[in-house]
């Protein structure tokens, strides 16, 4: 079951309780974090000590929760390791509730550069298909299906958020996208 | 044993009193607080994750106490290890006793057979568990 927005709101009106549970968020998440992103790799404590250049007694402690707090060095080392991003930086309380409430399994164990990059060359041949199918669809006056052109929006910058056709297709034209 | 999310709930006495809620207003309030935060981490990050509960957050109690999981966490260098149970339903976790650990001597004394007779009643009667009172204001 989800966490509900309007009971961690309600919560976090409480300025020590906000302020404590804000200070508890890195030591509870990161080791979690860590510990998944490791094992997704299926490397044990030593192995991940050794692309960090740690001791597996350090790789340890990192994945306890009850560890003092983990530096910003450690963390760099660590997203080098993972070879994934790392943010750090101060948000409004709206954020913060929203990435509480929406965290999934994917919030663990994000995908590494390597993995993402596959999956972004098939999205942006996707895109580039489907931009060649809206133009060809404008030639003839079509709708053409953009869903999927929104969905990689993100990801490729080739892909336009405004709808590019907005007559009606003649009968029989099938130019959707993928 | 793979589940999608995990839904934390309290155990009731039978006036449906939350008995972790009892515990939590025994503690110091500044104490009080800390150990809530910490809960409600816990609770966020599992049901989010929705893995079996494992070490270092969980310790699964074996021998005589099996079926009871202690949740590890420390607060101002006390080993806190509130007790819970899966169940009563699948992905269900029910909050049955709050408890602290010293030199390897659970507290209060006798809180894992406490906590164990709950389960049992959780078990027995799905009632017995309610949604989690850590959600509720603070106070």
């Amino acid at each position: 079951m989800p966490i509900r927005r309007d009971q961690l709101v309600n919560l976090l009106k409480n300025r020590d309780f906000r302020a404590q549970f804000v200070s508890d968020q890195p030591n509870e998440f990161l080791p979690l974090q860590i510990k998944r992103l490791r094992e997704r790799r299926g490397w044990t404590q030593a192995e991940l000590g050794q692309v960090a250049g740690m001791q597996q007694e350090r790789i340890s402690v990192l994945e306890n929760p009850d560890n003092k707090g983990i530096n910003l060095g450690t963390l760099k080392r660590l997203a080098r390791a993972f070879d994934v991003g790392l943010i750090v930086h101060f948000v409004p309380f709206s954020e913060f509730v929203d990435w509480v409430c929406t965290l999934s399994p994917g919030s663990f164990e994000p995908a590494s550069f390597d993995e993402e990059v596959s999956s972004w060359s098939y999205r942006g041949e996707q895109a580039q298909f489907d931009e060649t199918a809206l133009i060809a669809a404008s030639r003839y006056g079509a709708t053409a299906n953009i869903i999927d052109i929104t969905a990689h929006k993100s990801m490729d910058w080739r892909v336009t958020e405004e709808p590019l056709i907005t007559s009606a297709a003649p009968k029989g034209a099938h130019y959707a996208s993928a | 044993m793979i589940v999608m999310s995990w839904t934390f709930l309290d155990y009731v006495d039978a006036s449906g009193s939350s008995q972790i809620a009892t515990w939590l207003a025994d503690l110091p309030p500044s104490t009080r607080l800390k150990v809530r935060s910490k809960l409600l981490w816990v609770i966020v990050n599992h049901t989010a994750l929705g893995q079996p509960l494992s070490p270092p957050f969980f310790e699964a109690l074996s021998g005589s106490h099996s079926g009871l999981i202690a949740i590890r966490f420390q607060v101002l260098g006390v080993a806190y290890r509130p007790l819970c149970c899966y169940g009563p339903r699948t992905g269900d976790v029910t909050l049955l006793a709050g408890a602290t650990e010293h030199n390897y001597h659970y507290r209060p004394p006798g809180v894992r057979d406490t906590a164990l007779a709950r389960r049992a009643e959780v078990r027995a009667d799905g009632k017995r568990a309610m949604p989690t009172c850590l959600f509720e204001e603070t106070n």
